[in-house]
């Protein structure tokens, strides 16, 4: 029986992997050897860097929801758990950041650089770009592992 | 819920990826099955009883 699939075709995972690889080569070029944006001139640093970030993302998202080479009902499987898993963490921040808001103020109202880092820290793990890249990490952890896993059963 | 496909992979003498090559999924479901980490549906039940030429009640219990 045919069953219809959202994720999109296994050359985008390609594709996406590609991207990757040169977004990461960019961003390892830039923070060891110049340790600054020197690829792109100077006024648009600022847009390269968000071109880069957005890239970035754009592979992550490429990467996650394109099909295996044979995707099965075995791997869509992984994907539902990888998918719970990622909402159950995702809930778990939120909910661990409220609480540890709410309690450490009202005890420590002014404790200056430690709410200046929490903020920066929310903002970065409280999005819905930080839960696709969980649930890509998430789902490509199990895949792998079973992949090892059944490579070593099978010898 | 507990199956007896290993065993009768053995008794075929196939590996994995060629039990995984002829039903149409990966090696890494066939791997699952076998070690109860993952529960196949009517579809793949019935395709795995159809190689093997055995019922579901045979190759799976509960």
């Amino acid at each position: 029986m045919e069953k219809k699939s959202y994720l999109l075709p296994h050359k985008f995972q390609i594709l996406g992997w590609c991207l990757f690889g040169a977004i990461f080569v960019v961003f390892a070029l830039e923070m060891l050897v110049w340790n600054t944006w020197e690829l792109i001139p100077q006024k648009y640093s600022k847009h390269g860097t968000m071109l880069l970030y957005l890239l970035a993302f754009g592979s992550a998202f490429l990467v996650a929801f394109s099909q295996e080479k044979q995707e099965d009902e075995f791997i869509s499987a992984l994907r539902r758990k990888s998918v719970m898993m990622t909402a159950c963490i995702m809930f778990f921040l939120m909910i661990a950041y409220g609480l540890l808001y709410a309690i450490w103020s009202s005890v420590h109202p002014t404790a200056g650089n430690f709410w200046r880092y929490f903020f920066i820290v929310w903002r970065f793990t409280g999005n819905i770009i930080f839960a696709l890249m969980l649930y890509a990490v998430l789902f490509r952890i199990k895949y792998w592992r079973y992949k090892w896993e059944s490579g070593k059963d099978e010898k | 819920m507990k199956n007896s496909i290993r065993v009768e992979r053995a008794v075929k003498r196939i590996s994995q990826q060629e039990l995984a090559d002829a039903i149409g999924v990966t090696r890494q479901t066939i791997y699952a099955i076998e070690n109860d980490k993952f529960v196949p549906s009517t579809e793949l039940a019935l395709k795995l009883s159809a190689y093997f030429g055995k019922t579901v009640n045979e190759l799976f219990q509960l």
